[in-house]
């Protein structure tokens, strides 16, 4: 077994572990997520220092212990340090969301490979200064996909009824969508009306690049990014913190 | 010795102290002079009870406000923020600050559900404003999350007529080039000094 790994990584999480280092969990296309001590890197001098921190992509060098069960981080080739998402609090909170779904999903249900390039391109059109609504709605729309749990936008999840142009109530409950009829029997869920289900049926196809372009009305992308915040953090059971800050 | 395994447990879960320290420390306490050893744990007894936290400042303190608030002969015009109440030990033990200080309580980390509503910025920018300061020294730690927190503060102060002002991150005294990271090497590049104006 070769214990000197070598592949491409980006930092989700990173934070103080004892006095001198750092406890990373990162995503890997190949390994998924995993969980590497970078030993030392608390150190104004040390080689890692200043490189262990998160949204940082690029080459990794790690150790595995076989006995311990454990990485250390030997080295990073850095692609992308990502500083100016420290300038906005609103785009640091974006991309902690982004990072909080695939660290509580636990890598998104195994396609590594796609979760890794969905969060690059989301971290990519932060940067740009995208319009943040949009960028949330088309990230939960995109991980939802990934996670198998994206809801039929066409029919009733309870009784199987085309829902038309009624307006639709999110539950995670039931996976999907409930007509107007069935609403009374339903636990509380987030509106979602004809025209946002359109913008999303519409979306799902194109590009993240060329679906932020595709325009929807400032009030119904604020109700459609609720709602989608809402869905997400019930498939997490309540567990988003980013979400119960109140800042996106 | 099940006295002697629990005292090293109880060391070891110190920062800074391994297993093998903590068992280095229990070894010494046992042998050397009772009294010391009572003086001792007199002392770590009753810590919590006699240091609290400061209330201008929020750094610690055995009254109600600390030595360095109650100063008048520290330059009122100067406020540094910081992250933990240590942090102002370290910046004291430099001998170059002579202004006021005011602790934040942590970072804004969004991963860890701390925003901003969970420091003390509240206090600080209400103290700016009700206070003569004229400038603001950001001295949080030059991570992702104290670099987001200065970043927050300088967008909350700058309709206020103080400047702000952050701590320079570079390269360190007696470090070699050769070993610097590329992170820390473009921040020095871009906070470079003009050595023509000095």
């Amino acid at each position: 077994m070769n214990r000197n790994i070598q592949c491409d990584a980006m930092i989700l999480k990173s934070m103080r572990s004892g006095e001198l280092h750092r406890r990373l969990t990162l995503i890997s296309p190949q390994l998924g997520l995993f969980d590497a001590t970078a030993y030392g890197a608390r150190k104004g001098s040390a080689k890692l220092a200043g490189l262990v921190e998160p949204f940082v992509h690029g080459r990794v060098y790690a150790y595995y212990n076989p006995v311990k069960q454990q990485y250390s981080l030997q080295d990073i080739k850095v692609e992308q340090f990502r500083e100016s998402l420290r300038d906005d609090l609103v785009d640091l909170y974006s991309a902690s969301f982004f990072a909080e779904l695939i660290l509580k999903s636990f890598g998104s249900g195994g396609d590594h490979e796609a979760v890794y390039a969905l969060m690059l391109e989301l971290l990519d059109e932060i940067e740009q200064k995208r319009d943040h609504h949009h960028l949330i709605i088309q990230g939960c729309w995109r991980f939802l996909h990934l996670f198998g749990l994206a809801p039929d936008l066409l029919t009733c999840a309870a009784c199987g009824r085309p829902l038309g142009q009624a307006i639709g109530s999110l539950h995670h409950g039931e996976h999907g969508l409930w007509c107007e009829s069935c609403l009374p029997f339903a636990p509380a869920g987030a509106a979602l009306d004809v025209a946002s289900r359109r913008y999303l049926s519409y979306t799902a196809e194109l590009p993240l690049q060329k679906a932020l372009r595709v325009s929807l009305a400032a009030e119904a992308a604020r109700m459609l990014k609720n709602a989608l915040l809402h869905y997400m953090d019930s498939i997490t059971d309540g567990r988003l913190k980013t979400i119960k800050s109140g800042i996106l | 010795m099940r006295s002697i395994d629990e005292l090293i447990r109880g060391l070891s879960r110190l920062p800074g102290v391994g297993n093998k320290s903590a068992s280095r420390i229990a070894y010494h306490l046992i042998q050397r002079d009772v009294r010391d050893n009572h003086l001792l744990g007199e002392l770590i007894s009753t810590i919590q009870d006699k240091i609290r936290l400061c209330d201008v400042c929020g750094s610690f303190t055995e009254g109600q406000i600390c030595d360095v608030c109650q100063d008048p002969h520290r330059d009122h015009t100067l406020i540094c923020v910081v992250e933990q109440p240590q942090d102002v030990f370290t910046i004291e033990a430099s001998g170059v600050y002579n202004g006021y200080y005011h602790v934040l309580h942590g970072a804004i980390s969004p991963l860890d559900g701390i925003g901003p509503d969970q420091l003390t910025i509240g206090q600080l920018i209400e103290r700016i404003t009700t206070g003569d300061f004229s400038e603001v020294i950001l001295a949080m730690n030059p991570t992702e999350e104290g670099d987001t927190t200065a970043m927050y503060i300088t967008h909350l102060l700058r309709s206020s007529r103080v400047t702000t002002s952050r701590l320079a991150s570079g390269l360190p005294v007696g470090g070699d080039l050769e070993y610097t990271d590329k992170v820390t090497l473009a921040r020095s590049l871009r906070g470079r000094i003009r050595m023509s104006d000095q």
